[in-house]
């Protein structure tokens, strides 16, 4: 899983370790979702992005799936009054994070192999086992975000709600770009000087359409 | 973040290229890297793309670039999707940018 050994270019361990991570964590039991389910949001996803029909799957339900593509497709035209109409129809806040957290870290891994004209990794199979359903203590609340979150509303809070996929953001986030610790740096270089980094980030940010 | 490490670092960008995808940012290596982006989202010729960043900064940094591409494809779906807010103290620190790249017109809480 994840051998970059035919890569022309070479994979950096600490990335291949944190994609291992982010396939190893898909296809556990979340705190909201069953394995199989998260699979399946996964798999929404990915055909989604590339235009496709996700095809039918009997582990999802129909606001989930429609969550799912929405985010993977288009993020930018997800409205609080589509949150509502996908809570209305049984997606509750604590699932919804918890699929943001699914689809953003496929999304992320799917377009590294992209990039790189590596063929994406198959999705893993589903391990056995009921979600934890565990909510944070203290408990997330609503404020200016359309999700509750544990602390004000950033970035650093933004799965909060649902502290598994905040770690697993975590985990992805500093191989792939710069830990928390490691923004506070602006002369920071890697492959790429810091201004470097932040230009493709930047430019990401804007063909996404995305204020951030 | 662009912005601060630019200001920090007494180093000079032109921001338009970033909202335009074209021309160059002032930055070693920036118009590669940004077509380079611009490949990836788009699906298209990628690999002249990617091989054009390996010339001009060499291999580590199109693969560092390929890295930090799919993790604000992932930043980007958590910010639209948990509507994050863009509070005073950002708009105040971003002002420049806001409005040099008109970020206004995307959608946020």
């Amino acid at each position: 899983m994840f051998d970059f050994t035919t890569s022309t270019l070479l994979v950096r361990p600490d990335l291949a370790d944190a994609f291992r991570d982010v396939w190893g964590r898909l296809a556990a039991p979340g705190t909201w979702w069953r394995g199989e389910q998260r699979i399946a949001i996964a798999s929404v996803a990915r055909a989604a992005y590339d235009g496709g029909e996700p095809g039918t799957q009997p582990n999802l339900s129909e606001p989930a799936a429609a969550a799912a593509a929405q985010l993977s497709a288009k993020p930018s035209a997800v409205t609080p009054g589509l949150i509502a109409q996908w809570k209305n129809g049984g997606l509750d806040s604590y699932g919804y994070v918890e699929l943001i957290g699914v689809v953003s870290q496929v999304t992320a891994v799917d377009t590294f192999h992209r990039a790189m004209g590596i063929p994406v990794e198959p999705l893993p199979r589903a391990e056995p086992g009921e979600p934890s359903r565990a909510i944070p203590d203290p408990a997330p609340t609503l404020t200016k975000a359309w999700v509750p979150m544990v602390g004000p509303p950033m970035i650093p809070t933004s799965l909060s709600a649902v502290p598994a996929e905040m770690e697993a953001l975590e985990a992805l986030h500093g191989p792939a770009y710069l830990t928390f610790q490691e923004m506070g740096d602006p002369a920071i270089t890697k492959g790429l000087s810091r201004a470097q980094i932040e230009l493709v980030a930047s430019r990401t940010s804007s063909i996404n359409e995305c204020f951030f | 973040m662009l912005s601060w490490s630019i200001e920090e670092t007494s180093a000079s960008v032109e921001l338009l290229p970033i909202a335009t995808g074209e021309g160059n940012p002032l930055i070693p290596g920036g118009t590669e890297l940004i077509a380079y982006v611009n490949a990836t989202l788009s699906g298209h010729d990628i690999a002249p793309a990617r091989q054009a960043v390996v010339t001009a900064l060499g291999p580590e940094a199109a693969v560092d670039a390929a890295a930090v591409i799919g993790n604000f494809e992932m930043m980007n779906r958590i910010a639209d999707g948990v509507g994050m807010p863009v509070g005073p103290a950002t708009r105040k620190q971003m002002a420049g940018v806001i409005n040099d790249l008109a970020l206004d017109r995307f959608p946020h809480a």
